[in-house]
């Protein structure tokens, strides 16, 4: 296929432009210094609540939910619409817990929520276990943040094969890694505005054109319908079936309880003023999900126009996520195209920025200073960390690179259930510490353990793999220690809802126990007013710049 | 500020978990069906539940 030159020409005059946005940010709003975590880790923790909106917004609705939402819907129906009620439910389940972890974060300095569960347990332990989770679920997300910003440019033409097949991704990713590596958090808060204002202009034009071409949405909707009443597999269809119900409900609440629990999702929020910024976000960052929403849509609208994915030339296969951009390929005049290709990419830029930023802000706070260098000044926490930055996305573009796709989505289906491991050491941590440490832990271990295990031994016919197939259990073949007490069921629900459950009962179990014995549940530096100060209080430690 | 009443308006929302709710065809609004209509009716529910619980349990300073 020859390269579009249209489209390619308008994508990379705009991906110049918030290159140049990336740099110029380290003069945004300028710092007294930005040798310091709480400067390029969290922007100087002072962002207003626009600032926020742009960017957690940013954070959480990524390049690869703008194509891979779509491309599910393209292929499974109705289940790939979880991500609404999942995005209906986000906000009011973290409406309470995020203030309070933004408060008692502000009084200690807290950057990373493993520093929270040092402060709170006083175990080195336990705060590795959060950091070294956080790290490893970030990764492949990061990875997919590629995959997606892949799609367009394989889209757009830049479709080779092999190492080379890469290139552009990689000239890319170079750019991204220096501009984050200068301005930290500043960076992506900057361009997300940019990114914002163009998938918004997107979007809309799209719901708006294609139903009128496509001749309107009942047909759209008729002609989903009548696609998946001709495919073989019985799961799917434009509504849910009576098997897989209960994983589109477990899924989407097992998705909201793990959204904040992901460290760049907490970077966007310790980085605002006060505890309005946050609340106000709550109210507001819902917008995004009316578009997250009608951008499901598209992948309906796909099948009507008969839209065709591209093969990969890397991988040889078919590879979905080019569904949405080839619909826009298809119907719009090129600019257009080109516009829509540079929103999705500039979207996967913005969220690659700030995981990396927090998965950096985990390895040096949580490990570096922690086991490495304990007497680290904040200058060298922050060239650690910007270091750490680069490792984090080479390490992601290795990801990409090294091996199949396809992979890089089942790594970030195991990146979900591990995250949604720390909920109770995080989240629970936030109200009470009547868990106990060696609770916690063993909760953990048993979490992972059986979450892990069960998702090796899922299938997927579709693709022929034996193990990782999806993230769909068949209760009949959930095991507890060897007793199916659902034996012969063929609903479905979501692995990291049952191992979480697991997690649960194992950490209680335990510290009934160690309780009952009277072993120490480590030391408690916060104390219960530390969770309601707010801007103005004088018992917040002050940030960086403020610092004479 | 500590506990407030009003909090439990955010566990409204949670009502989006009852497929039953909504997991049929009929009755159709703008060419939707009903499955994808009422879910994203559920967004401004949110909204609202959200937007009360801080308006009534602002913090005075």
């Amino acid at each position: 296929m020859s390269v579009r030159w249209t489209e390619l020409v308008i994508f990379a005059l705009l991906f110049a432009f918030v290159s140049g946005l990336g740099f110029y940010a380290a003069r945004w709003r300028r710092a007294a210094t930005l040798d310091h975590l709480d400067e390029w880790g969290l922007g100087g923790r002072k962002f207003g609540t626009w600032v926020t909106w742009f960017l957690i917004g940013g954070d959480l609705y990524t390049a690869y939910t703008f194509v891979a939402v779509p491309a599910l819907m393209f292929g499974a129906g109705a289940m790939g619409f979880f991500a609404l009620p999942y995005t209906v439910l986000v906000y009011p389940l973290v409406f309470l817990p995020l203030v309070r972890l933004w408060s008692v974060s502000r009084v200690h300095g807290y950057v990373t929520p493993a520093d929270f569960v040092q402060g709170r347990y006083g175990s080195a332990t336990l705060a590795l276990l959060v950091a070294l989770t956080g790290i490893v679920a970030t990764m492949p997300y990061i990875a997919l943040q590629l995959a997606g910003l892949e799609a367009v440019l394989r889209t757009m033409g830049l479709n080779g094969a092999g190492l080379a097949g890469h290139a552009p991704l990689f000239i890319a990713f170079v750019i991204l890694a220096l501009y984050t590596y200068q301005s930290g958090l500043r960076a992506p808060a900057l361009i997300a505005f940019v990114k914002d204002v163009l998938i918004y202009l997107v979007i809309i034009a799209a719901v708006i054109i294609l139903p009128v071409r496509l001749g309107g949405w009942g047909s759209i909707f008729d002609a989903a319908a009548v696609k998946f009443a001709t495919t073989k597999t019985p799961s799917d269809g434009i509504l849910l079936g009576p098997n897989n119900q209960l994983q589109y409900v477990t899924l989407a609440l097992g998705s909201a309880l793990a959204l904040f629990l992901y460290p760049h999702a907490l970077t966007g929020a310790l980085a605002s003023r006060s505890r309005n910024v946050i609340k106000r976000n709550m109210v507001a960052l819902p917008a995004y999900s009316l578009l997250l929403g009608l951008l499901a849509l598209l992948g309906y609208a796909a099948i009507k126009a008969g839209t065709k994915p591209i093969v990969n030339a890397a991988t040889g296969r078919p590879d979905s996520n080019t569904v949405v951009p080839m619909l826009f390929e298809g119907q719009f005049p090129d600019w257009f195209a080109g516009i829509a290709f540079a929103a999705i990419g500039i979207g996967a830029l913005v969220p690659a920025a700030i995981m990396s930023i927090a998965a950096a802000n985990l390895w040096t706070r949580n490990i570096y200073k922690a086991y490495l260098q304990p007497a680290a000044t904040p200058e060298q926490e922050a060239k650690q960390a910007k270091i750490a930055s680069l490792v984090v996305k080479f390490g992601a573009v290795a990801l990409i690179v090294l091996i199949d796709p396809q992979y890089s989505i089942d790594l970030q289906l195991i990146g979900g259930v591990i995250i949604l491991q720390t909920l109770p050491i995080v989240a629970i941590a936030l109200y009470t510490r009547w868990l106990h440490v060696g609770g916690l832990i063993a909760g953990w271990v048993a979490g992972m353990g059986w979450g892990l295990s069960m998702l090796s031994g899922i299938p997927n016919p579709a693709s022929g793999k034996q193990h990782f197939g999806g993230s769909a259990l068949p209760l009949d073949s959930l095991s507890i220690l060897g007793w199916h007490p659902f034996a012969g069921s063929p609903m479905q629900i979501y692995v990291g809802f049952v191992a979480l459950v697991g997690n649960l009962v194992a950490a209680v179990l335990v510290t009934l126990l160690l309780r009952a014995l009277g072993i120490v549940n480590g030391r408690d530096e916060t104390t219960a007013a530390d969770y309601h100060e707010d801007e103005g209080s004088p018992r917040l430690k002050p940030v960086a710049s403020m610092l004479p | 500020m500590r506990w407030s009443g009003w909090n439990l308006l955010l566990l409204v929302p949670l009502l989006v978990l009852v497929t039953p709710l909504y997991n049929g065809e009929q009755p159709r609004v703008f060419g939707f069906p009903l499955f994808y209509w009422l879910q994203f009716l559920f967004i401004p529910v949110g909204v609202v539940c959200v937007a009360v619980v801080y308006r009534r349990t602002g913090e005075r300073r």
